[in-house]
């Protein structure tokens, strides 16, 4: 692995055969998750890298959106160890689900696919695109032989939507709700009281009026053909948590050097932690570059420049001035938690690119940028 | 605009969504800032909505406290947003209200919602119900939305996305550009600073503001800005008023 030598990622890339890059929306998780990659795959591994919300000129360079929801070989380029392999995929949520119901019912596909119930579960229960990612993952794990699988989570998901979206799919669909909708007259007969009848009926008018839908067929019609999707959920929903809690699998936590940043970054630490699970790496990304300093010969310079120039320029080092002032509050901070960590993670920050992360030179220059200024949390 | 009882604030995660609602409510006090997910409840409001529809007490207290229905109404499409809304609606008539709202995704969902229960085919109080607010959610003198947006490539298309959405059902939102790096040096002194590159940190200064420029170059008409925030230090309240009073 010499690609790797020396970088503080460098561990966490040869122990691991799984890596969730989370962190908020915005932050660079899936730059950095391809960066990574990359790196890897330079080094000899064999890598498959999920993202789920690629910037659209990310997503153009490695040929993603040409290419929906299927692998795509990524190029190493020049100096790439032998047997290294990058493969690159954008998650299609919907796309995958509908695979895994079409593969497990194949009679009552078409039906259930145009399920204004199954589509309403499929795209807009909370954590759904989250559960999905995870279950992509648990596919290709069994695909082939990757030596490492990395993804990056959803933008707004939070880490309880990971782990308890199938939970909470499959409560639902225990609770009986269902039960009464399938067969409300069978129900209703039995129910003892006067008031328990009128509470039912109630139940079905109210929510068919609600709703608006013809809803006791439609339940009746998802039920039918959802219970071995659902099945097949469960067992899947095992694997990926076992997938989690094996001694190779941990997650990145990205954050970004503000306050908000910070915040986000210690829930996140904290829902891991409960969760049982390990945080391998923190990382703080598009850190402000630079150290403030003045060029020589500016003063000299000033007096030749436009009208204005040096208060101008006064005020906007000034205003870099705070911002990295604010920054390595933040950092402070960061680091601080990283060490408070158990284990303690990789610390790493990387400073802003000048462009746009765009393809694999600039995830390269990330990849680099992270491991010249490799700062740990102090023992 | 500056009159709506109810300004709702949304836009993609990490924008600044709660700093402006914050700011908002400042400049348009006396208004109540309300969370939307701490002050409206999902069961609460499912509750009060059955209350409304269904009118006989003993069942909808009989109906609210089953688990089935409440996993049901979990699931549903569009009940606990029409739930919500509904309480939101109430709420605003006995206080002016700013609401910090969900992030795009969740918050189109919610505002959408009424239009959506209107095209269905329905009869009685539901059918009252989607007009009400779907009447509510275009008003512009009742709710006025607010997308926020920082100057960045990812955030401009998602709020862009949600402008559309809102507009083409007869909601009229206002775009609020967070977080812009001043201009601070004319086209001379930009030419000399590049020419020379003796200060850096100008350099960086102007290439980030330059970045953002690209991001919104888009964004027709140009949008209300609120600066940057170098050094953490909040935005003045005065903004927030500008805001409120501009006609967009």
């Amino acid at each position: 692995m010499s690609g790797l030598s020396g970088h503080p990622l460098e561990k966490v890339l040869e122990d691991n055969s799984l890596l969730v890059f989370a962190g908020e929306g915005g932050v660079g998780k899936t730059s950095l998750a391809a960066a990574s990659a990359l790196a890897a795959a330079r080094a000899g591994r064999r890598v498959a890298v999920i993202t789920v919300d690629p910037a659209p000129r990310l997503a153009d360079t490695l040929g993603l959106d040409k290419l929906g929801g299927l692998a795509r070989e990524i190029p190493l380029g020049e100096g790439a160890a032998d047997g290294g392999l990058l493969v690159a995929m954008k998650l299609d949520t919907k796309a995958t689900l509908d695979r895994m119901v079409t593969a497990l019912v194949p009679g009552s596909a078409p039906t259930l696919l145009d399920n204004p119930i199954y589509k309403a579960i499929a795209g807009a229960v909370g954590g759904s695109e989250a559960y999905v990612a995870m279950q992509r993952i648990n596919e290709l794990d069994k695909d082939e032989d990757w030596d490492l699988l990395i993804i990056d989570t959803p933008p707004a998901a939070h880490l309880s939507d990971l782990l308890s979206a199938p939970a909470r799919l499959t409560a639902l669909l225990d609770s009986g709700a269902t039960r009464i909708l399938t067969e409300p007259a069978l129900v209703i007969a039995k129910a003892g009281s006067r008031l328990a009848r009128m509470t039912l009926w109630a139940l079905l008018t109210v929510i068919e009026r609600v709703s608006g839908m013809a809803l006791r067929r439609q339940v009746a019609e998802f039920i039918d053909g959802f219970d071995r999707v659902l099945e097949a959920l469960e067992q899947g929903a095992g694997e990926v948590e076992r997938m989690l809690r094996r001694p190779d699998s941990s997650f990145v936590v990205v954050a970004r050097p503000d306050r908000r940043g910070t915040a986000m970054a210690g829930e996140l630490a904290g829902e891991l932690a409960g969760a049982g699970l390990r945080v391998a790496a923190l990382i703080v990304n598009r850190v402000t570059p630079g150290d403030g300093g003045r060029r020589p010969g500016l003063a000299a310079a000033l007096s030749e420049a436009p009208a204005g120039t040096t208060e101008a320029l006064a005020l906007m080092e000034a205003e870099m001035l705070g911002l990295r002032a604010s920054e390595s509050a933040v950092l402070g901070e960061l680091s601080e938690l990283a060490g408070s960590m158990e284990p303690r993670p990789a610390y790493g920050l990387v400073h802003e690119l000048a462009g746009d992360v765009s393809g694999p030179p600039e995830l390269e220059l990330l990849w680099s940028g992270l491991g010249r200024r490799p700062e740990r949390p102090a023992a | 605009m500056s009159g709506a009882r109810v300004l709702f604030v949304t836009g993609k995660g990490g924008v600044g969504r709660t700093t402006i609602a914050a700011l908002l409510a400042e400049a348009a006090a006396p208004a109540r800032l309300l969370d939307i997910n701490g002050s409206f409840d999902e069961r609460e409001t499912v509750a009060a909505l059955l209350d409304r529809l269904v009118r006989v007490r003993p069942v909808s207290r009989r109906l609210r406290n089953s688990r089935s229905f409440q996993a049901l109404a979990a699931a549903l499409p569009g009940l606990a947003d029409i739930a919500r809304l509904d309480a939101l609606r109430q709420r605003s008539e006995r206080n002016r209200l700013v609401i910090d709202g969900q992030a795009s995704g969740q918050a189109l969902a919610m505002l959408l919602a009424p239009a959506r229960l209107s095209r269905l085919a329905l009869v009685g109080p539901a059918r009252r119900l989607a007009h009400e607010l779907a009447r509510f959610v275009t008003d512009e003198t009742r709710m006025s939305v607010v997308v926020v947006t920082s100057p960045e490539e990812m955030s401009v298309n998602e709020a862009r996305q949600t402008c559309r959405a809102l507009t083409g059902e007869g909601i009229a939102p206002r775009l609020l550009l967070n977080g812009v790096y001043p201009e601070r040096l004319d086209r001379e002194q930009t030419a000399w600073l590049e020419r020379t590159e003796l200060s850096t940190d100008a350099l960086l200064h102007l290439a980030r503001r330059r970045r953002q420029l690209a991001a919104v170059a888009e964004l027709h008409p140009v949008p209300f800005s609120t600066p940057f925030s170098f050094s953490g230090e909040g935005l003045s309240v005065d903004l927030g008023r500008r805001f409120l009073e501009e006609r967009p």
